[in-house]
């Protein structure tokens, strides 16, 4: 089960909120998926779908990307092939996003703190990947 | 006891799910809500340029949100790409949600290629409040801009929005126009050219470091041209700034030496 993972969420303005790894961290994991911003920014003025699919490769890791509608990229950099299993897990993750962003108190762009947001986003991804 | 529900509790408002939108609210609560607010606000400022924007920030708040949990939930996860599309978007949906009615217009303006306008009979916001003959162009309308700018500015189409007053002949109270002045570069001949344009750099950036010391640079994905070369000994930092990255990854390869 415990594959490699590294899954971030990075706001409009480039600035990562919230971080999470699952297996082995290595540096070489935030390397990549800030690299592959730029093309997360090609690629989602073309479509206007939420999911884009893996969008680039490293080695034998993978990084898939989901947008959503305002412009907040939930990026996940994995070794394994579950699409599925993928697009569940970032809906399940927009959804948690979207009940953090309606909170007054919170705002947009910075950290998410909360631990029980932490706590449901690794339920998933051992749920999901 | 015989057909009493028991309404589920949450710990957690993360646990709770997301609400189907169909709940109202009773408007007069809502004018005591936002009439607190403007006066709150006067409290604070000296000037009505200053009370205008204090208004549009607490729309923008709204907008920023409203825009996420519309298009979740009304518009089955479809972002809008196009100027039209986003426009078309806030006269009909976030109109319909916020005020029940969609918008009454949505016009093109004619002097300048980037303003458009969304005009209204009377704006919900303004039912109950009127305006003395001191404070001049006030329009509490501010609160609206706000929200459509906010829903703008996070969908990728930055714009200045403001409210304003239009005098309607044979009508005595005058219409409320909110008027969408876009940023600079929809001028550009094709708006994803200046996209592209600005964020070539920070690929560019990479590419040059490794361009300059030598490195291959290979394409490896249909799109990108950039093959991503681990560099022993760099350092990443949390900031996604590209000019600092540029500097440490410059330092790290000085540090580094030939060896590699």
């Amino acid at each position: 089960m415990a594959t490699t993972a590294c899954f971030i969420i990075v706001s409009r303005n480039d600035i990562p909120i919230y971080e999470a790894e699952v297996g082995s961290a290595a540096k070489l994991h935030q390397f990549i998926l800030h690299a592959a911003l730029d093309i997360v920014q090609d690629i989602a003025w073309t479509t206007s779908a939420m999911f884009l699919k893996a969008i680039d490769r490293f080695n034998d890791l993978v990084v898939s990307v989901y947008v959503t509608a305002g412009h907040t990229r939930l990026m996940l950099l994995h070794d394994s092939r579950n699409d599925d299993g993928i697009k569940s897990f970032f809906q399940e993750v927009h959804e948690l996003y979207i009940k953090v962003l309606l909170n007054p108190l919170y705002l947009p762009g910075s950290r998410i703190a909360s631990s029980h947001f932490d706590t449901k986003v690794r339920a998933l991804a051992r749920k999901y990947l | 006891m015989i057909g009493v529900g028991k309404i589920k509790q949450y710990s957690n408002v993360l646990d709770k799910p997301l609400s189907k939108g169909k709940q109202e609210v009773s408007l007069s609560a809502f004018a005591f809500l936002f009439s607190e607010l403007v006066q709150y606000n006067q409290t604070q400022v000296d000037n009505i340029a200053e009370l205008e924007r204090r208004l549009e920030d607490a729309g923008y708040a709204v907008g920023a949100r409203v825009l996420e949990l519309l298009c979740h939930r009304d518009k089955g996860n479809r972002r809008e790409t196009r100027l039209l599309g986003i426009l078309s978007f806030v006269h009909s949906t976030v109109w319909k949600v916020l005020f029940g009615k969609v918008a009454d217009s949505l016009e093109k303006g004619t002097e300048h290629e980037d303003e458009y306008m969304i005009s209204e009979k009377e704006l919900l916001v303004n039912r109950f409040i009127s305006i003395p003959k001191d404070m001049g162009t006030f329009n509490c309308g501010a609160f609206v801009a706000g929200i459509v700018r906010g829903v703008l500015d996070s969908a990728g189409f930055p714009a200045v929005v403001t409210a304003h007053f239009v005098p309607m002949e044979g009508q005595q109270r005058p219409r409320t126009t909110i008027l969408i002045k876009f940023a600079e570069e929809f001028r550009l001949p094709s708006y994803e050219d200046s996209v592209h344009m600005t964020t070539l750099h920070r690929r560019n950036a990479l590419g040059d470091i490794f361009e300059a010391n030598n490195c291959s640079y290979q394409s490896t994905t249909k799109r990108s041209k950039v093959r991503l070369i681990y560099v022993p000994g760099l350092i990443t930092c949390n900031v996604y700034d590209a000019q600092q990255e540029h500097d440490e990854c410059v330092n790290a390869l000085q540090q580094h030496g030939e060896g590699w």
